[in-house]
C-alpha cells in the first residue's frame, strides 16, 4: 500500500522589504528676474 | 501795497475756475530785483496764464547724469527731471538681449517718502530715449518698481539680435516725474 506522502509545505519566507532609496526631488528655487538684476547690481556697487 | 480787494472780486462773483484767455489774463508777480532802490525789493511783473503754468514745470525740472561705472543711484531733487545715463555699454552692464536680464537702477528723492509702506501715494511717470550707435541693437525697455532705496528701475533690452560691440553705447536718457501726495 502507497504510503501517502505528505507535501512539506514550506511556509514562504517573508521577504525583507526592499531599500528603495528615496531621492528628494532637486527643487530649483527659480529667481525672479528682478531679485537676479538686484542680486546682480548689488554685487557691483555694493562691495 | 495791496493791488487786489478780495472782498470786491468776491462779491462781483469774479473767482474764476477757468481762465477767461489764458493767452492774455495775467498773474502778477513780484520779482526779486535787489537792484531797485525802494524799501521793498520786489519788482512787480505780470505774465500770463499760459506761460506761468510752463515757467512752472520748467523750475521743477532738473538734469542729472547717472555714471554707471560709479554708481546705480541717481539722487535727485526736483519733480522731473532728464537723466543721463553713462556706462550702460560697459562690460557687466548689458543687459541679454530678448530681455534675458535687468540692469537695475535707483531714483531716489531723500525729500520724499519713496518707501513700499508710501506706494499708494507715489506718483511716478518716466519714459526713456536712446539712440543708438553703430553696431548698436539694443533696444531699452524699462520697468519701475518701489525698492528701499528709491524707485528702482529694471532696464531690459527687448531686442532679441545678438550683442555687437557697440552694443548699449547709445545715448540714453529717463525723463522722470516724481513725486507724493502724502
Amino acid at each position: 500500500m502507497a504510503t501517502k506522502k505528505t507535501k512539506e509545505v514550506v511556509e514562504p519566507k517573508a521577504t525583507k522589504a526592499k531599500k528603495v532609496k528615496v531621492e528628494e526631488p532637486v527643487v530649483e528655487v527659480k529667481k525672479s528676474w528682478l531679485e537676479e538684476a538686484r542680486e546682480r547690481a548689488n554685487a557691483k556697487y555694493n562691495k | 501795497m495791496d493791488i487786489l480787494n478780495w472782498l470786491y472780486l468776491r462779491k462781483e462773483q469774479l473767482i474764476r475756475t477757468t481762465a477767461n484767455n489764458p493767452e492774455t489774463d495775467l498773474i502778477a508777480v513780484g520779482a526779486d530785483a535787489t537792484f531797485a532802490k525802494r524799501g521793498d525789493k520786489y519788482q512787480t511783473y505780470a505774465m500770463p496764464i499760459k506761460d506761468l503754468s510752463v515757467a512752472g514745470d520748467v523750475a521743477n525740472t532738473g538734469s542729472y547724469e547717472l555714471d554707471l561705472t560709479l554708481t546705480n543711484i541717481v539722487t535727485v531733487t526736483t519733480q522731473k527731471g532728464i537723466i543721463d545715463i553713462l556706462g550702460m555699454g560697459l562690460p557687466g552692464n548689458v543687459p541679454a538681449v530678448s530681455f534675458g536680464s535687468a540692469e537695475v537702477i535707483y531714483i531716489n528723492n531723500p525729500e520724499l517718502d519713496l518707501t513700499l509702506a508710501n506706494r499708494e501715494n507715489i506718483y511716478i511717470q518716466y519714459s526713456v530715449y536712446y539712440s543708438p550707435t553703430g553696431d548698436d541693437t539694443a533696444i531699452p525697455y524699462v520697468l519701475a518698481t518701489t525698492a528701499p532705496s528709491g524707485i528702482e528701475f529694471s532696464i531690459f533690452n527687448a531686442s532679441p539680435v545678438a550683442a555687437g560691440d557697440d552694443q548699449w553705447t547709445g545715448d540714453f536718457y529717463l525723463y522722470y516725474e516724481l513725486y507724493t501726495i502724502n
